[in-house]
């Protein structure tokens, strides 16, 4: 029942069954799996209890970070389970408390530590995220000899759990899945790996930095220490989730959205049925989009701000599956003993007070997205200098713009100097990787100027989107030095886009200025394209995807997409293409009108499946017939062709397959 | 309703514990680590930093760049005396800075 059979995107290769017990109890998972999803498929959401109040905890982060999830593990007490492997035979116990060896812990446990490492290497990189995998592509590139630390089982960062298309520039990795781009980076790694320029080190964690010695203290899978002396630091240790103060903020099934993902999208198992979503920025938004795809409810997605603060696209995405987004409300409670049974949400004025009365949920999991904190712990240790920016995330590193901190020798990059999208992550990471090369003189000073402005002005372009607006206003207080290149900013505004307007309320003269134009559409068989995407926000693959050049070239990569329609032949090649599920088709020449929709829900609907058809906010306007199902791009977005009244063209948006009864 | 507010889960310190100390005139996050133990879990105050500083920051109106965000010591998640055992005395060596924790 925990287990996610089905996935519209997703295909879960699962390793071999293996037994195992938890508290004696026999159960059966997939070996290498981490532990804490093994329990969670099995149904134990109580991992162990806390030390002073005696209350029942799971996990939170899923990534290694919070230590939220220790137990027992033959033996070895205070085990990260999320990131610990399952095999043959475990015995995972309840942890009570601290953990602490039994008397009869039998010396092998002991044993069993390997012997530490010694590893002395050029640049060690600390992290395999987006960041940290272009600074290893970078520096190995240019001739550093790299060692690449990770907690994980798996790398690739936050990259391995993202189901959706990419934003950004075709040049780049625009319309791809993140799953799919991860596994692009690990691929180009393999030459260096096989040339020995590259040592990667996998469920590590880099814990501290000895600065007298100059070392940096790793352990591997709780059990082996590694000693890394390195020439040149790259920290890429990406971000944790945020907690926020609510009552029961501790109870099992209050969960980070990260840790969501991880469960669901890397090993197919299910945090709950039912979701409340806190924080409605994009990370809130697209993990309530895959819930919605993994087969989970979402029950609302809360936001304490007056407006939504992902992209709109994200939003209407989830919005017309029917999901609500209430603003200016947040969650006050947890209901539950054991593990989460519910929740109390209610209003907030501006100021913050809590208005109006309380609401009850019914949910089993409480997602928290309500930001994230950079992970900075060895910057501090190193003692770089540090700066408080709200807008970055809390605590980031001083910087310049090679990306080196105050102490010499380190550097940053990705969520960890700010929090961002993968797609800068990756630029910020290449600017390291050539900026520690420069610094072991592996390239010429010329050289590295040059393609270190390329990077940034592909890095300023695309934070130049509407949505970027605060971390633009952040980076101004963390970078330091002198700027050979400008960092450009834009107060541009889209023109039919204001704040207030979310798919719900698609004002009157928004809808008006994306009607195709009418005389036109009636005659032009195979139809023409619709376009709701009324934010700048930096995305260009529904231009590039057309094969007609209908849709015009961009400016600039923020620049909303403006349509030549004499050009459009109603192909749905950019329905298909667009990260945002923006881009819809109506042919107009019959009856009835056919709208082509984009779909990448479960099921997939067959030629004759009869369909609900929704409209922005998810409400059922007719039923129909499906008609044809494509899949033009075989990246698993389907474009499906209902039939309807002429009159709800501008309305339906969404469909939704009526299972049989 | 379940009733506690945790702003620390790791030592279990709940915002009435933290906001009275603030009350008692504890305001810096060295102080109140040592009086509370926030931020001295298994996670090193990860998770918990920030919301301390901004319970401080509110009740003192300074804001949070301001503050002092107390000392980070190595290591930063706990680590097995098995696993220290094992070590080279040479290396044992880098751990004594840490004596004095
Ligand atoms: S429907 Fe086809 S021709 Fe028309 S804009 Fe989209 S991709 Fe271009
Ligand atoms: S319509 Fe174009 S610019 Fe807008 S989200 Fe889709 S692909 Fe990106
Ligand atoms: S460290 Fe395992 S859940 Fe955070």
């Amino acid at each position: 029942m925990h287990v996610i059979n089905d996935h519209p995107i997703l295909k879960f290769e699962r390793g071999r069954k293996v037994q195992f017990y938890h508290d004696g109890k026999l159960m059966e998972w997939y070996e290498n799996d981490p532990i804490a999803v093994a329990l969670q498929a099995n149904g134990v959401k109580i991992l162990s209890y806390s030390k002073r109040f005696h209350r029942p905890r799971g996990f939170f982060c899923a990534i290694g970070k919070c230590s939220s999830c220790f137990m027992r593990v033959d033996g070895l007490p205070n085990v990260r389970t999320c990131i610990t492997p399952l095999r043959e035979g475990m015995r995972i116990e309840t942890q009570h408390g601290i953990g602490e060896f039994l008397e009869d812990t039998p010396s092998d446990v002991i044993d069993q530590l390997g012997q530490p490492l010694i590893v002395e290497t050029e640049v060690l990189v600390i992290g395999a995220g987006p960041a940290g995998l272009s600074t290893c592509l970078e520096a190995a590139d240019l001739g550093c000899q790299v060692t690449l630390v990770d907690e994980s089982l798996e790398l690739g960062g936050q990259l391995i759990k993202q189901t959706h298309k990419f934003f950004g520039s075709s040049e780049d990795f625009a319309g791809i899945r993140g799953v799919k781009i991860a596994e692009i980076l690990r691929e180009k790694l393999i030459p260096y790996t096989v040339s020995g320029k590259l040592t990667i080190f996998s469920n590590t964690s880099a814990i501290g930095y000895y600065a007298k010695e100059d070392v940096v203290l790793c352990t591997q899978g709780e059990k082996r220490i590694i000693l890394i002396k390195p020439k040149a630091v790259v920290v890429s240790s990406g971000a944790m989730e945020k907690l926020i103060p609510f009552s029961g903020n501790d109870l099992p099934g209050v969960y980070g959205a990260g840790a969501v993902q991880t469960l669901m999208n890397v090993y197919g198992v299910l945090p709950g049925k039912k979701v409340l979503m806190v924080g409605a920025g994009n990370i809130g938004l697209i993990v309530s989009y895959q819930l919605l795809q993994a087969g989970v409810k979402v029950a609302a997605i809360v936001e304490l701000a007056p407006r939504v603060g992902g992209y709109w696209v994200h939003a209407s995405k989830v919005q017309r599956l029917g999901v609500p987004i209430l603003l200016q409300h947040t969650v006050k409670g947890a209901v539950g003993e054991k593990q989460v049974e519910g929740a109390w949400i209610q209003q907030v004025d501006e100021e913050g007070r809590f208005v109006g009365a309380e609401k009850f949920v019914d949910c089993d999991t409480i997602c928290l997205a309500v930001g994230l904190t950079p992970t900075v712990d060895l910057l501090w240790q190193a003692g770089c200098e540090m700066v408080y920016v709200a807008d970055l995330g809390g605590y980031v590193p001083k910087r310049d713009w090679t990306l080196r901190t105050s102490n010499p020798k380190f550097w940053i990059a990705g969520d960890a100097s700010a929090i961002g999208e993968a797609t800068t992550a990756m630029l910020e990471g290449r600017i390291a990787g050539l900026s520690v090369s420069k610094a072991l003189g592996k390239v010429s000073e010329s050289f590295f100027k040059n393609k270190c402005e390329e990077y940034w002005t592909r890095l300023n372009e695309l934070r130049m989107a509407e949505t970027c607006e605060r971390l633009r206003k952040g980076l101004q207080f963390a970078l330091s030095g002198n700027f050979p290149i400008t960092v450009q900013s834009s107060e541009e505004k889209s023109q039919i886009f204001n704040e207030e307007t979310y798919a719900d309320a698609f004002d009157k003269r928004t809808v008006q200025s994306i009607i195709p134009p009418m005389d036109l559409w009636k005659k032009r068989k195979g139809g023409l394209v619709i376009i709701e995407c009324p934010q700048r926000i930096p995305c260009d693959p529904c231009h590039v995807s057309c094969p007609t050049g209908a849709i015009l070239p961009f400016q600039n990569i923020n620049d909303l997409p403006s349509v030549d329609y004499s050009k459009c032949t109603g192909c749905a090649m950019c329905v298909a293409a667009c990260p945002g599920l923006a881009c819809f088709v109506a042919d107009m020449t019959g009856e009835q009108a056919i709208l082509k929709l984009p779909y990448e829900m479960s099921p997939i609907p067959k030629e004759g499946n009869v369909v609900a058809c929704l409209d922005r906010s998810g409400r059922e306007l007719a039923r129909s017939k499906v008609r044809k199902v494509q899949e033009p791009r075989r990246d698993r977005t389907f474009v499906v062709h209902v039939q309807v009244p002429k009159e709800l063209v501008m309305l339906v948006r969404a469909l939704k397959v009526i299972e049989d009864e | 309703m379940n009733d506690k507010i945790f702003v620390c889960r790791c030592e279990e310190i709940t915002i009435e514990e933290l906001r009275m100390c603030i009350k008692m005139g504890f305001t810096s996050f060295n102080e109140l680590r040592k009086i509370l133990r926030v931020g001295m879990g298994p996670c090193q105050g990860r998770g918990c930093r920030e919301l301390v500083l901004k319970e401080i920051s509110k009740a003192t109106g300074v804001p949070v760049h301001f503050l002092s965000v107390g000392t980070f010591r190595p290591p930063s998640k706990p680590i097995s005396f098995g696993q220290i055992a094992k070590m080279n005395v040479c290396d044992v060596r880098i751990f004594e800075s840490q004596k004095n924790v």
